[in-house]
């Protein structure tokens, strides 16, 4: 800091400048006073003089005397200042004179200074007439040594006192201000350099010391702001490079999935191609498997008519051929048989006889079984019934009985309740005549001797109120418990009604059991009769049978007999017709076989056309679908290329940013911060 | 000797027929402004004017909740209705069957009784009315017919 710039020269230069010409206009104004002052006291004595001159020189002036004139002179010129003494007549003619010194000018630096002398001249009176005049010439010369001696001291004065204002006031400058200031200017420098942990000096309770702490605020407040900007920075460049790291993986990954879309739209397209050669084959394919269904279909027709020609035929060989051949087993099981079927007739014979008693007896049986159910139906059907039926009337009856009862009982409770009313007005009247006996009884009183019978009848009828009272609170007990009693009677019926409610339920309940049984006997009467018919129906069929067997018995013997011969019959018969039926089995089989191959042939082919022609479909619309998937990853691709675009972009300012964040990092460095 | 025996709770008193006037059943008790609070109130009877005093509560006893009787007293040139539970009887005392009262006796102060009535094994405490109110209460209320009456004009009709 210069020292031309400094606050504090100027404020005290110019103070000095204001006291200086204050001072010098008052200085000035002092010595004009003194000068004037001065030279009206000069001019005073200077006429006092002279008047004194003109005094005594009147008499000699006109004695014409010269010599006392003289001697006066002389005495009035020792006054030094005086330079010269001129005596005039009355017609202005010099009589005498004095001269000290010739007027001359004064020459001097001093603009205060008088520049020529003085002169005052005053008449000589003799009585009224003037005689003559007394001029006196005199210097100002001991008024401008004074003046002059007077401005010096003045100078030199202003000058020692303006000396120690300033040499005080920038004493005081230098310690209240000045230091201070610089204290904190030298702080203030420290900060501005980015010494943020500088201590604020403090001066005190004043102008600067606010300053100081403004200046201290600041300092924290930047040196938070700049801890904050700090963090962020650190923050914001840690963030950036996370999303500069996200955006190159997205970027990377982009690049990849638009040459994995390129991949996809190459293979799908190869694979369009390959579905367009795929369907054309298929078409081919199409066409030639038509024209095959059709020979087929001819084929299979031809297969089918040889097939149920050969069958017929076949059909025809087999079935002579089984005849023949269950003719010949028949005869032989039949002649072998016959013997056994001999002895087998005879224990037959026998069994059915104990077959026909056993029947016989289960024929009894049933009969018995079928009274019995005919017994258990006519009971449940008629007596059973009826009670039943009686039963559901009884409970009814009581039912009714039950009601009528509950109605006559709560009708019961509703008197007792008017019982109630009329004791609660019985009550009243007798507290009433208790009242009145006892009023009675008081007037008697105080009747005296006339009230003594009347007291009497109010004792009495106290009396009787009294018994009345009593009697009706018993009555009123006696109505309670009339009351309690038909609560209890009318809780019970209530029980009972529900119990004969029960009892009803229970009877038809009842009801429906024997309705129950009487259908059961009914079932089981009708099944003991179908026994009872089955068993006599059995016993005849038993009769015929053993009748039958002694029958078969006789033809058996003949039977065997005949057999025998057809047997032999037989046996040639069956060599030939085997052959047919060989040569028949054979070329069925052949016809049966190829018309089961050209069938299975045939639906192959019908199946494989029916699966070209879906598959034909199916090529279609995945081609279509195909187009579809191409367009849709171009546009795929397209997008991804625009988001690498974006993403470059945004890396690109991801990267700016992350510069600008460093140089703010690197320029917070600077601040050393607490 | 006649006395009106009234019960109080289980308490037996008696107060001289002589003072009596009549026997009332409970009425309306109207209270009106500007009655003293030893009264509950006051009520019509026959067209005058009488005030009531609940005796229970000068006694400081409880009512017995059952019945509730007014017996109008004699008092002076006035009337008053003393509220009590139950009027029993008419009963006749012999002068060797009054006795006088302890200092003080189940609590009661001796100045409202005269004595002590014994018939076969009844206890009666026989009241000294006189002395059932203070100084202050008789003047007021030998002073306050004119204002029972204006008053009672005045609630006699709102009843109505």
């Amino acid at each position: 800091m210069s020292f031309r710039k400094s606050i504090s020269v100027k404020f005290i230069a110019a103070v000095f400048l204001v006291l200086l010409i204050a001072q010098t206009i008052g200085s000035v104004a002092f010595t004009l006073y003194i000068r004037n002052t001065l030279s009206a006291q000069l001019r005073n004595r200077m006429e006092r003089s002279a008047a004194i001159m003109a005094g005594v020189s009147s008499f000699p002036l006109l004695s014409y005397d010269y010599t006392l004139i003289d001697t006066y002179l002389d005495e009035v010129a020792k006054d030094s200042e005086i330079t010269s003494i001129h005596i005039l007549d009355a017609q202005g003619k010099m009589v005498r004179e004095k001269i000290k010194a010739e007027d001359a000018e004064i020459v001097s630096w001093n603009p205060f200074s008088f520049k020529q002398s003085f002169n005052v001249a005053v008449p000589v009176n003799s009585g009224a007439s003037k005689i003559g005049e007394v001029s006196i010439h005199f210097t100002p010369a001991s008024i401008n040594k004074s003046i002059l001696g007077n401005l010096l001291v003045v100078a030199m004065y202003q000058g020692a006192v303006l000396m120690l204002l300033g040499l005080v006031m920038i004493y005081l400058f230098n310690k209240n201000i000045k230091k201070p200031v610089l204290l904190i200017n030298k702080a203030i420098e420290r900060i501005t350099t980015g010494d943020l942990t500088v201590t604020v000096p403090d001066p005190g309770d004043n102008e600067i010391g606010s300053i100081a702490k403004g200046v201290t605020f600041l300092q924290q407040r930047l040196s938070q702001v700049i801890a904050k900007i700090g963090d962020t920075a650190t923050n914001v460049s840690m963030a950036i490079r996370q999303v500069e790291h996200t955006y190159g993986i997205v970027g990377e990954g982009i690049s990849r999935q638009t040459s994995a879309v390129k991949d996809i739209i190459r293979s799908i397209t190869a694979a369009n191609k390959t579905q367009a050669e795929v369907s054309d084959s298929i078409e081919k394919l199409l066409n030639f498997s038509t024209e095959n269904v059709t020979s087929l279909l001819e084929m299979k027709a031809t297969a089918e008519e040889m097939a149920t020609q050969t069958q017929r035929l076949f059909r025809a060989t087999e079935d002579s051929y089984s005849v023949v051949l269950e003719m010949s087993q028949t005869s032989k099981a039949i002649s072998s048989s016959s013997g056994q079927a001999l002895s087998t007739v005879e224990d037959t014979s026998a069994s059915v006889e104990e077959v026909a008693a056993s029947v016989r007896e289960v024929e009894d049986h049933a009969g018995d079984s079928s009274k019995l159910a005919d017994k258990v139906r006519d009971i449940t059907s008629g007596i059973g019934m009826m009670s039943v039926v009686n039963a559901i009337e009884g409970m009814d009856a009581i039912s009714d009985e039950v009601k009528k009862s509950a109605d006559i009982i709560q009708r019961l409770g509703a008197r007792s309740v008017d019982i109630e009313k009329v004791l609660s007005v019985i009550r009243d009247v007798t507290e009433q005549t208790n009242l009145l006996s006892l009023n009675a009884a008081i007037l008697a009183a105080q009747a005296g001797e006339y009230g003594k019978s009347f007291s009497v009848v109010a004792d009495e009828i106290r009396a009787l109120s009294e018994r009345t009272a009593s009697s009706t609170r018993e009555i009123g007990g006696i109505v309670k418990t009339i009351q309690r009693d038909i609560k209890d009677t009318v809780y019970s019926i209530d029980e009972a009604r529900m119990k004969v409610d029960e009892g009803n339920g229970l009877v038809v309940k009842v009801g429906e059991a024997l309705r129950d049984i009487l259908s059961a006997s009914i079932q089981s009467t009708d099944m003991t009769k179908a026994i009872e018919r089955a068993t006599g129906e059995q016993a005849i069929g038993l009769r015929q049978i053993t009748s039958a067997v002694e029958d078969i018995r006789k033809v058996m013997n003949s039977v065997a007999k005949s057999t025998k011969e057809q047997e032999n019959a037989l046996s040639y018969l069956l060599e030939g017709v085997g052959d047919v039926k060989e040569v028949a089995e054979v070329s069925k089989r052949g016809a049966g076989e190829q018309a089961e191959g050209t069938r299975i042939i045939s639906r192959n082919i019908e199946l494989a056309n029916e699966r070209i022609q879906q598959i034909n479909k199916n090529v279609a619309n995945q081609k279509k679908l195909n187009k579809e998937i191409i367009a849709a990853m171009e546009n795929v691709n397209a997008i991804g290329a625009a988001t690498a675009g974006d993403t470059e972009d945004v890396s690109q300012s991801l990267k700016t940013l992350f510069t600008e964040i460093e140089n703010l990092r690197q320029e917070m460095e600077i601040f050393r911060t607490k | 000797m006649k006395f009106t025996i009234f019960n109080i709770s289980d308490e037996a008193f008696g107060i001289d027929i002589s003072r009596v006037v009549e026997i009332l059943r409970v009425q309306k008790i109207f209270s009106i402004p500007g009655l003293p609070g030893f009264l509950s109130g006051v009520m019509s009877v026959r067209g005058a004017v009488i005030p009531v005093m609940d005796l229970r509560r000068r006694f400081g006893m409880k009512p017995a909740g059952r019945k509730e009787r007014i017996i109008l007293v004699r008092y002076d040139q006035e009337k008053i209705g003393f509220l009590v539970d139950e009027i029993k009887e008419i009963l006749v005392l012999n002068p060797d069957e009054i006795r006088p009262s302890p200092s003080i006796f189940k609590g009661f102060k001796t100045e409202y009784l005269t004595g002590i009535g014994k018939k076969d094994d009844r206890i009666i405490l026989i009241l000294n009315i006189d002395n059932l109110l203070t100084s202050e209460e008789r003047i007021w209320l030998q002073e306050a017919k004119e204002l029972l009456e204006e008053n009672s004009a005045g609630t006699g009709k709102t009843a109505e």
